[in-house]
């Protein structure tokens, strides 16, 4: 890995340990190996959101040409936004693509992520169905969204009927994220998602 | 047989013709008000070379934005003309790759004729509605 690259890395790790937001425990960052290649991103879901009260698990990869470009960065926690894919954890944020400027950190890169998920853009989607569910039935959305981060980022809120209907595709033998996925995609409705794993 | 390719070849790469005609349709297509993505070309180098230049002094504290190191005694920064400055090397990095500042992105000048009729109605644009601004502004305080 380039010089700068690596030791530009090394700085903005010092800059996060001492920021404010870590102190606050609203983004913490971690280091996966010896190489300062990748790292491991944590950040709060924001208040007022439906992903208040979860952690959310960040892969951080940085390329040799950092800071010239963005690092990678996906959700290993798996998430229910419109700008965040629910099957790989992709992210659609125009600064981890286009509009990466070199000023900008990894600090910067963890609050932008926390600000997108308070304010999803649903017309830029990574997550066709979620965007569309967000659109057309945002109740509906809210739900889903709190139940997921209830389920895989320690998030508070429980629903007894999302739980209960996981339960009955369990019962058939499916695995418990597939049937979550499925009924989070055919809008809790138990029929129509039975229909599509069984067809 | 490769004569007869060298003979018939026409005279630039139709590859390169086509992407320069998508090119400026995007162009056209921003101009009347349609949003699409333009990747922004990397700034000319003769922009780059009149940069001014600002020499470290011994008492100064400056941290060059890219690199994060902090401006040592004798070192040149670039200063851009919305003020930030940068270390020499790194800046250079940079602006051949686009031509945004890397804090704020004021846009410098590109060699790339369909961008720069676009970089220009953006700032016509920004002017004439700043002129709007101020009109009202006037009518009404």
């Amino acid at each position: 890995m380039a010089n700068m690259a690596v030791s530009r890395i090394k700085r903005e790790f010092k800059e996060v340990i001492k920021s404010e937001e870590i102190v606050q425990c609203s983004i913490k960052i971690e280091l996966v190996n010896d190489s300062w290649t990748e790292l491991r991103g944590e950040i709060a879901g924001p208040p007022d959101t439906p992903y208040e009260g979860g952690k959310f698990l960040l892969e951080i990869k940085v390329p040799e040409t950092y800071p010239f470009n963005p690092p990678k960065v996906r959700f290993i926690t798996k998430i229910w936004h419109p700008n965040i894919s629910s099957v790989t954890g992709a992210i659609c944020l125009d600064i981890l693509k286009d509009n990466w400027a070199a000023a900008m950190t990894l600090r910067t890169v963890l609050l932008s992520l926390q600000a997108l998920l308070a304010a999803a853009e649903p017309d830029d989607p990574q997550d066709a169905v979620v965007a569309s569910q967000y659109k057309h039935n945002y109740s509906l959305f809210l739900m889903t969204a709190r139940h997921w981060t209830n389920a895989y980022a320690g998030g508070p809120s429980r629903f007894a009927d999302c739980d209960q209907k996981i339960q009955r595709l369990k019962d058939m033998g499916i695995d418990e994220h597939k049937a979550r996925a499925v009924l989070s995609m055919e809008n809790w409705d138990l029929e129509k998602a039975t229909e599509s794993l069984f067809s | 047989m490769t004569d007869y390719f060298d003979e018939h070849a026409p005279d630039a790469d139709p590859m390169e013709q086509e992407l320069q005609n998508l090119r400026r349709l995007r162009v056209l297509a921003a101009l009347n008000g349609l949003e699409v993505d333009l990747d922004a070309p990397s700034a000319s180098k003769a922009a780059i070379e009149k940069l001014p230049v600002h020499v470290i002094t011994k008492d100064e504290q400056v941290e060059c934005p890219i690199c994060k190191m902090e401006g040592e005694e004798g070192e040149s920064y670039k200063v851009l003309p919305c003020k930030h400055e940068f270390h020499d090397a790194c800046v250079k990095i940079w602006l051949s790759k686009t031509n945004s500042c890397p804090m704020c992105r004021f846009e410098l000048e590109t060699d790339d004729p369909e961008y720069e009729e676009l970089r220009r109605y953006r700032a016509e644009e920004r002017q004439r509605q700043e002129r709007v601004d101020q009109l009202l502004d006037s009518m009404f305080t």
